[in-house]
């Protein structure tokens, strides 16, 4: 405080009775302490008294300001209106004035520099001043909200800047062509982040060049400038190299960009790993620089359009790779298969005609047998690999479940007479109506009856029953044998596609020969029909039951 | 108790003189348009008050209040519900200030509005009825209504009996906000105010 006279700072009013000292020293010390601004006038609107903060911040000395008119010293005040407050006061009323509605009473310097705010921005509140029931003037009272405008402000662009990204990011990863989505984000974000242009580079299938896939605020003779960007072996390091999301300056672009106006310039490489997939710069004609801020939102967008990009590339490979699929398993089939045909024809005939030796005919059974053996396992090759695919395809039909297992039981018959089984059969009398693939499920019940007459020894029994579980509806299918039977380590992989029992294990060769396929797509195909299979054993040389 | 027909309409009338002026100041001082209506004038026991908001505004409110004294005194309030109070301070400020919450600015916003309008229906009071009254700072608390009458009651000097309860609408631009003001009184500042507004009534006759 300077040495003047107390009584100039001190609100008017106060008295001068020995409990006004007390009290004009806590009003003074609380005016030249108090964050705000607090001035007084009397009845003719002169100021009265101008605290510390007022001086601070009007750059007018208490000597200065005291004994003017308040309109004086802010002709403004007038101007806008804000006079009558005072003068309202001057009636008793007390006034607010938000900073939102008026901006501000004084026309007092900004306290945040780096803002746009020309003024400091103010709420104030306008009261009369009383003694003993009278108005002897007025008492104002500035509080500076500069800075928690400032504040609200960068939240509020930061929040809309999050919402516009996540926005994009939405867009981005529904879309087919995310590059072509950056025109449409790019628009969105621009006001907000004050720039002017952009472009969007891919890499060309040579790896060496980037072509620019799109832009924006450029003219057509700009575009045809900016083209295509040929890569320097160090430019692929520049790019490469940094963390993933940041800022890259490859010179020659940023040379190129510059003379075509832009000045406040970023790029971004758009990349994977090691993998480049483009670059995307943003520009503008009137800022010399991008605000640290802002380049972390542009850098979150081009990560957003390297992820999107990144994925339509993976799908279209995917979506290429499954097409080559499909393609090599036909091309597959057809090659595997066809060269049997004809063997196939000629031995089934040459095992038949007679005009051929009994030995002949019999080497042509033993081709026919082999050739057909050949042609089942190629075929349940192609199958297990059609099932894995998801590209078996099942007819829907109704059928009769006995006649298909009784198809079944008449293909393996004579194997089983050859081999003298017995061969028990106990189904339901009554017809069992199915939906599903009728030549698929003999396929099934052929896999596990052949498997049956394969491994029980001569002599033995198959027995074949069907009951239909009356609560829900299903149907029991049992083939049960007396043969070799399995172990529960055995039972495990029963299922497993290239897997046979211990059998096969035991350097006799492939005793019963067979890629080990035949349950794997029995299993598959019974899945396929919504059911369930199953394999028990008792132990070796105990008999299987499916 | 409650106002005879010509009571309410004279009540009326001076509310409709008050904020037609503050229709005026809150236009000039927004550029906007702005027109309020009364709606409806009732008079009611002052503990039936909150009962009767809570059943109208039945989340948190903004209330802007001022007490006031003189020969006729009590408590000046304006009651806005949260959401209407910030879209009120979305129309009445611009996008640029005012964000999705009830925050500073719009606190600020609501707090003018209330004391522009709460000024000038007590002013009316004052000038007309040539009843002196002096106001107090006005001041902004969200909290629900039982909330706010209690505070009311406990803070009054005087026992308070009555409450005159205005139904306001503000129409701004395209839009349209429901708020109601309510001035609380003690027993003999009732009296007084009946009696200055009869005195009123007859110098309009003449």
């Amino acid at each position: 405080m300077s040495g003047d006279g107390a009584d100039s700072r001190l609100p008017a009013g106060a008295d001068a009775a020995p409990e006004a000292d007390g009290f004009r020293a806590l009003a003074g010390w609380m005016q030249e302490i108090a964050p705000f601004g607090i001035f007084t006038t009397d009845v003719n609107l002169r100021v009265r008294s101008w605290n510390n903060w007022m001086i601070v911040h009007s750059g007018l000395t208490a000597d200065q300001a005291i004994g003017r008119e308040i309109a004086a010293l802010y002709p403004d005040i007038t101007d806008r209106r804000a006079i009558d407050r005072f003068t309202r006061a001057l009636a008793g009323e007390i006034s607010v004035m938000s900073a939102a509605l008026h901006k501000h009473l004084l026309p007092l310097p900004s306290t945040v520099p780096d803002s746009a705010l020309e003024h400091m921005l103010q709420t104030a509140r306008i009261a009369p001043l009383r003694d003993h029931g009278s108005v002897i003037g007025t008492i104002t009272i500035i509080e500076d909200v500069t800075q928690r405008e400032v504040q609200a402000n960068i939240l509020r662009r930061q929040q809309e800047l999050d919402r516009l990204l996540s926005a994009s990011l939405a867009t981005l990863l529904q879309t087919d062509d995310p590059a072509q989505e950056i025109g449409t984000i790019f628009a969105n974000m621009s006001p907000a982040l004050g720039l002017d242009a952009y472009v969007c580079y891919l890499l060309a299938a040579d790896a060496k060049t980037l072509q620019l896939k799109l832009a924006g605020g450029f003219s057509p003779r700009q575009r045809e400038t900016i083209a295509t960007l040929s890569l320097l072996a160090e430019d692929e390091r520049t790019l490469l190299g940094g963390a993933s999301g940041s800022a890259v300056n490859l010179s020659s672009h940023a040379n190129v960009l510059r003379s075509l106006g832009l000045r406040g310039q970023c790029s971004f490489p758009l990349s994977v790993g090691n993998r480049l997939l483009g670059l995307v710069s943003f520009g503008s004609y009137q800022r010399d620089a991008i605000a640290p801020a802002d380049v972390n939102v542009l850098s979150r967008i081009a990560r957003y359009v390297t992820i999107a990009l990144d994925r339509a590339i993976r799908e279209r490979e995917t979506l290429a790779a499954s097409r080559a699929k499909d393609d090599f398993l036909a091309a597959l089939s057809h090659e595997l298969r066809t060269p049997l045909n004809p063997v196939l024809l000629l031995a089934s005939d040459g095992a038949v005609n007679l005009e051929f030796s009994a030995a002949a005919r019999e080497s042509f059974r033993v081709i026919e047998k082999n050739a057909l053996l050949e042609a089942r396992l190629i075929d349940d090759l192609l199958d297990l690999t059609r099932i894995e695919h998801g590209k078996m395809r099942l007819e829907r039909q109704r059928f009769d479940m006995n006649s298909v297992l009784k198809d079944a039981l008449a293909t393996v018959a004579s194997d089983a007479a050859e081999r003298d089984l017995s061969i028990h059969v106990d189904l339901q009398t009554e017809a069992t109506t199915l939906v599903g693939d009728s030549g698929r499920l003999q396929q099934v019940f052929w896999n596990v009856l052949k498997n049956a007459v394969k491994f029980t020894p001569v002599g033995g029994n198959v027995s074949v029953s069907t009951h239909r579980q009356a609560e829900d509806g299903e149907v029991l299918i049992q083939i049960s044998d007396t043969g070799i039977g399995m172990e529960p380590h055995e039972l495990l992989r029963v299922f497993n596609a290239f897997s046979q029992g211990d059998h096969a294990d035991h350097g006799h060769g492939h005793r019963f020969g067979g890629l080990g396929l035949g349950l794997a797509i029995t299993r598959k195909l019974v899945e396929l029909h919504s059911g369930r299979i199953e394999a028990t054993s008792q132990g070796k040389n105990q008999g299987s039951t499916f | 108790m409650e106002l005879t027909l010509s009571q309410k309409d004279a009540v009326t009338e001076l509310i409709n003189i008050g904020y037609g002026r503050a229709a005026g100041a809150l236009s000039e001082l927004t550029g906007y348009q702005i027109a309020l209506e009364v709606p409806e004038v009732t008079m009611h026991d002052i503990n039936a008050i909150a009962p009767m908001l809570e059943s109208r505004i039945n989340r948190d409110v903004a209330s802007v209040n001022q007490v006031f004294s003189g020969p006729v005194s009590g408590n000046a309030l304006l009651l806005i519900d949260q959401a209407s109070a910030l879209v009120l301070s979305r129309l009445l400020g611009d996008e640029q200030t005012v964000s999705g919450d009830f925050d500073a600015n719009a606190k600020e916003i609501i707090t003018e509005v209330g004391n522009i309008l709460l000024n000038a229906c007590l002013g009316v009071f004052g000038n007309l009825l040539r009843i002196q009254v002096t106001f107090s700072v006005p001041r902004l608390h969200v909290e629900n209504v039982t909330r706010v009458f209690r505070k009311v009651i406990t803070e009054s000097d005087e026992a308070l009996s009555h409450g005159l309860m205005i139904h306001t609408r503000f129409h701004v631009k395209a839009g349209n906000v429901t708020g109601y003001l309510v001035i609380v009184l003690g027993i003999a500042s009732l009296d007084r105010l009946l009696l200055e507004l009869t005195n009123w009534e007859q110098r309009q006759i003449q």
